[in-house]
């Protein structure tokens, strides 16, 4: 099981959502400004930090790629997928909380 | 095609990259770097933006060279380097030119950076004060070298011109670190 109750930064939950299926780093990018209607923009310097931590950890890992494949392409391992359900209870009980008390819609 | 090579010393990586954006809005854009040795070839006015980066490690080593890779990948061109320093051009297109763009991360570089520096000022620092002291005890049995003197001088004037460079580093983490109590 995970070993933290942790909050994820928003870079690394969507990093870890984005590569359920396999991605190269520009594909992360992209698949996260997706996600986020533009909203949240990865720099290169972030991605490659966040990248090299998360696979240290065990939380995501690089696929064995062919000689002719040159981008390195990165995959969320069981435990990071563990990591993310938990967070996203973390985060549905946030805005459940949210909403009761301030209302608004669900 | 025309050339414009500048030598110029720069104590600061922020003034040089000020510079190259300045010299990109005239018309030129840098393509090579070496030894205070800048090229530039002419471009459209304001055609590229540049930022300047410090690495973990030289930009030779493995990491570095995946990490450039990466930045690569965005559609960014990895124009020069020098020892940990890497010189980047992306096509002017409005948007801020960031590698870093979350306060984690911004924290982390910007204290690489500071580690950098006050790793440069200490030796500046021990070197210049150690050539003081040899002068000194010359001094004392008459063989006095201008050397040490003047060298030690200019290295402890070297060291606190790099701490006015270091010092709004500092600043910008520390408000970056009060940003990050309250927010990620």
């Amino acid at each position: 099981m995970p070993e933290s109750k942790n909050a994820l930064t928003e870079a690394v939950y969507y990093i870890l959502l984005a590569i359920v299926t396999p991605l190269h780093g520009y594909g992360i990018m992209q698949k996260t400004a997706e996600f986020s209607s533009g909203r949240v923009n990865l720099g290169a310097g972030t991605l490659y930090g966040a990248l090299s931590t998360l696979v240290q950890k065990g939380w995501i890992e690089m696929l064995v790629q062919g000689p002719e494949e040159r981008k390195k392409e990165y995959v969320i391992t069981a435990l990071g997928k563990a990591v993310l359900l938990q967070e996203i209870e973390r985060l549905e009980e946030l805005a459940a909380n949210g909403r009761s008390v301030m209302g608004g819609k669900r | 095609m025309m050339k414009k090579v500048v030598f110029k010393p720069y104590w600061n990586y922020a003034k040089e990259e000020v510079w190259l954006n300045q010299m990109a809005k005239k018309g030129w854009a840098l393509v090579h770097y070496c030894w205070l040795k800048y090229t530039f070839e002419p471009c459209e006015k304001g055609e590229y933006v540049y930022y300047i980066d410090l690495l973990e490690k030289h930009h030779n080593a493995p990491a570095s060279r995946d990490f450039i890779e990466m930045v690569e990948e965005t559609g960014i061109k990895h124009v020069a380097s020098y020892m940990r320093w890497v010189y980047f051009q992306k096509k002017a297109d409005g948007k801020p030119f960031e590698l870093y763009t979350d306060l984690d991360s911004k924290v982390k570089q910007l204290r690489r950076i500071n580690r950098f520096w006050t790793a440069l000022i200490a030796a500046e620092f021990a070197i210049g004060f150690s050539n003081l002291g040899i002068w000194g005890t010359e001094q004392a049995d008459g063989s006095a070298m201008a050397m040490n003197l003047y060298g030690g001088l200019l290295l402890v004037f070297i060291g606190v011109m790099l701490m006015t460079v270091a010092y709004p580093v500092r600043l910008k983490i520390r408000a970056l670190m009060r940003e990050q109590k309250i927010r990620e």
